[in-house]
């Protein structure tokens, strides 16, 4: 095992090879201890040295295992441990970027014959199949007035399975119509970024240019030098992304350095399934604009849009957009031609038509709600409930435990032990406390303060919010890196 | 491979195709959560005093919140205000009634409510509906108590999301701890236009519920002759699939209450309800507050502007508009043939 696991480090060395897929045993030698810094070598060196570290070499996880029983035979410090664990991972940076809102994107799906490996359940394809339609929805979902195109890489090519369009069903039909194709052949890094820069082309300039590879395989077959596609990728300020399920390979880090100004970390490797979900709703909010960007750009465009109002009409009428018979819609402003649902571009006059509610939607991207601030532990708390859902918080424990006497002393320990934190996370504008699931809840469905909004005395909110944003950029090269 | 990949998709669409029809079965059974939203401005209140008091609606809610009651044992109610006044302390602002911080220790014990609410519920209630109705009509009480005499322009601001945000979060907490099998929604009574109202936060609002899949009613109290102002609560039962309803006649609201509101969501497609065609998607310029359909948008802060500022910068970020982008905006449309009236602004330019 050891020896294939050699040769493929050999092959990576050259990334750009022509190869051979029968030879297969280097894909099936995988760590899934990878993380996302440290190349190839140095992590099996790691991998090996932590006593076989391979995960079909690991003792098998239970996950009753991982709870275990305090002193006092209790199981709150492992419970709440469990809750604040959960709770880590939304203390997001909310610092205000400027944020490219008006996005072009390329899913790029590797489907070579890799992909049909069973590791991720059922198989690799499949998988990503249905992370991919998870991944769209929430993409429109978040960013509504951005567009979309899919691209897979199959039998060495680049094939367009679905055109740059804003509308989220035509994705996921494509998506699915592909659930019968068999993963084939050998993926191409090349082909695909070349096409992929060919379809983000045209893109305007209010948009920005990503593409986002999900890449399973260790090899590329390339039809040339796919460092000169790079250069000009760089030049075309197409920013790619790559979400590896194997294993790190050095012509991805490359392409991720280089597109994103020697950023390295949209270059991830999954871990297992829930890490590769993670990974791609990562991409779902848009990246924030740096400063050699800005710096870049002569200026911000203005974009016209239309706002168009909806019909409903007795007899059904066609619309312009696909040439079927339908009962209402909406009417753009401009032409007067007649569109089935939004946002979309008039197929008559060009212009893009949106609601204001989707612009609404990603208003939250650039206005995020600051983080609530964890109350520090004391003996008394002036909120006995959560603002927001009513519960009650747990009491305060009085840290002096004067009055316990035999078994009762164990009691106090316990409770004492159980209350690692004091369960209160406290809004900074309006000093207002909640539970950690309100907390959760607030930041990331919600996005705004039940006790800023309820407190009239608060100024209104435009206006402090756009005053925010005036402080963090007042200039056009004063804005931050995305890496703070 | 692919015939068990096959297999493991339809598998996961039979299981989906079997879950909707066991949730069609449990309809009638699952119980339901009803959240109450009550705007007391008591400014709009005074202006419809000719038709409605807050005594008689009150009288109306309780009815309706008892009627809820009754149709589920576990159905479970909560009601918030959303006052447009405080005193700069904790009174004002919006505010949960019930279930009620204050009387939560009676929960259990006999003695709820005081005598105040003795008179106002028939003591001889069923218990569960007396609870209800006398917490609410007790912290309603309170609340009026405490209303400020005079008007201070200062402490006036609409807290109708801020009412709105914390029943969902209500919400969701009784989501978790009902594994979702509980159906949630959201009824407002609303007495004021929605020109005050914070316009982001009230979206987020909306787009939240839409997430949650919770639907928001509207009941707009107005006055016969009163314009129908309420854009952004119409949006609101528009996006989730919730019912607008505008009263003009207010002394039938019990029947209003029970045959458009009171059904649960699930059973709404089955039934006629009122339904609102008209909903105006159009959007207000940023500086000028006018209504237009075609305007311009800054792609850094996604306000939306109605003119082209004249210094070419966003009025709300600051950023400098590309002048070439400007340029190619101004341009109108070049027609062949002058037009004899001379309206237009700029000669046909030669460039294209």
């Amino acid at each position: 095992m050891d020896e294939s696991d050699d040769e493929y480090i050999g092959e990576l060395s050259s990334p750009v090879k022509n190869s051979n897929h029968d030879s297969r045993p280097g894909i099936s030698n995988r760590t899934r201890r990878k993380t996302g810094g440290g190349d190839s070598s140095q992590n099996r060196k790691l991998a090996a040295g932590n006593g076989g570290g391979y995960s079909w070499e690991d003792d098998y996880q239970r996950s009753w295992d991982i709870v275990k029983e305090d002193e006092a035979g209790s199981l709150e410090t492992i419970v709440s441990g469990l809750v604040e664990a959960r709770k880590k991972r939304y203390l997001k940076n909310v610092t205000p970027f400027q944020r490219g809102i008006i996005r072009t994107l390329i899913l790029v799906l590797d489907f070579s014959a890799v992909m049909a490996e069973k590791d991720l359940r059922p198989n690799r394809a499949s998988l990503t199949i249905l992370y991919a339609i998870e991944f769209v929805n929430e993409y429109f979902d978040q960013n509504p007035i951005s567009q979309l195109g899919i691209v897979i890489m199959r039998n060495g090519l680049a094939t367009l399975v679905s055109e740059v369009s804003g509308n989220p069903n035509d994705h996921i039909e494509a998506l699915k119509s592909m659930r019968r194709l068999e993963p084939q052949g050998d993926p191409t890094l090349q082909n695909v970024l070349e096409m992929a820069r060919g379809l983000l082309m045209h893109v305007a300039s209010h948009s920005t240019r990503e593409v986002l590879i999900i890449f399973g395989a260790l090899l590329t077959s390339d039809p040339g030098d796919v460092h000169k596609t790079i250069q000009s990728l760089v030049k075309e300020k197409i920013r790619v992304r790559i979400i590896g399920l194997t294993a790190q390979v050095a012509i991805c880090k490359e392409i991720c350095k280089k597109t994103n100004f020697g950023d390295e970390s949209s270059y991830g490797i999954i871990l297992n399934e829930a890490h590769f979900k993670e990974l791609l709703m990562e991409a779902v909010t848009p990246v924030a604009i740096t400063k050699s960007i800005s710096q870049q750009t002569k200026g911000f465009t203005l974009v016209k849009m239309g706002f168009p109002s909806r019909v409903s009409e007795n007899s059904p009428t066609f619309c312009s957009c696909h040439s079927k018979l339908v009962y209402g819609g909406y009417i753009c402003p401009n032409c007067s031609s007649k569109i089935c649902s939004l946002p979309a571009i008039c197929p008559c006059c060009n212009m893009m038509l949106i609601l204001s509610t989707h612009l609404a939607r990603s208003y939250h991207h650039l206005f995020p709600l600051k983080l609530f601030n964890e109350l520090p532990k004391s003996e008394q708390y002036d909120a006995y409930n959560c603002f927001g859902c009513q519960t009650e918080f747990p009491e305060a424990v009085p840290s002096g435990n004067s009055v316990s006497i035999g078994n009762v002393t164990t009691n106090g320990n316990k409770s004492k032990k159980e209350l690692i934190t004091s369960s209160r996370y406290r809004c900074p504008n309006c000093h207002n406390d909640f539970c950690i699931d309100c907390d959760v809840f607030i930041h990331e469905i919600l996005h705004n303060c039940p006790g800023c909004e309820s407190n009239n005395i608060k100024t209104n909110l435009i206006q402090a919010k756009t005053s925010d944003l005036h402080a963090t950029h007042p200039e056009n090269n004063n804005i931050t890196t995305a890496t703070g | 491979m692919d015939e068990i990949a096959d297999r493991v998709f339809q598998a996961d669409d039979v299981s989906i195709a079997a879950g909707s029809s066991s949730t069609l079965q449990a309809f009638d059974e699952s119980p339901s959560s009803l959240s109450l939203i009550i705007d007391i401005n008591p400014l709009q209140w005074f202006r419809l005093k000719d038709q409605i008091d807050l005594k008689d609606l009150s009288r109306s809610i309780c009815i309706y919140l008892n009627c809820h009651l009754s149709l589920n044992s576990s159905n479970k109610v909560n009601v918030l205000v959303a006052n447009n006044f405080s005193d700069g302390e904790e009174n004002g602002g919006s505010k949960i009634l019930f279930p009620s911080i204050h009387t939560k220790t009676d929960e259990h014990g006999s003695s709820f409510g005081n005598s105040q609410g003795k008179n106002l519920v028939n003591p001889n209630m069923y218990r569960q509906f007396r609870f209800v109705d006398e917490i609410f009509l007790e912290e309603l009480h309170s609340i009026l108590q405490k209303e400020p005499t005079e008007l201070n322009i200062k402490n006036f601001k609409n807290t109708l999301s801020g009412a709105l945000s914390i029943s969902l979060s209500y919400i969701n907490k009784l989501n978790l701890s009902n594994d979702g099998l509980l159906k949630s929604r959201i009824l407002i009574i609303s007495v004021t236009d929605d020109d005050s109202l914070p316009y982001i936060s009230t979206m987020n609002c909306i787009f939240a519920a839409q997430k949650m899949k919770v639907p928001i009613d509207v009941l707009k109290l107005d006055k016969k002759d009163g314009v129908n102002n309420s854009i952004f609560l119409q949006q609101a039962t528009d996006a989730t699939n919730g019912i607008f309803q505008k009263i003009t006649h207010p002394k039938g609201l019990v029947q209003y209450l029970s045959t458009s509101f009171l059904i649960d969501s699930n059973l709404r497609s089955i039934l006629i309800l009122p339904t609102n065609f008209k909903i105006d998607f159009r959007s207000s310029c940023f500086l000028t507050k006018k209504i237009i359909d075609i305007g311009y948008v800054c792609s850094v802060c996604l306000c939306i502007l109605s003119l082209i500022p004249k210094n070419h910068r966003c009025p709300v970020c600051d950023s400098k508009f590309d002048d070439k982008v400007i340029e190619k905006l101004l341009k109108k449309p070049v027609v062949g043939v002058s037009n004899t009236n001379g309206k237009k602004k700029r000669k046909i330019n030669s460039v294209m």
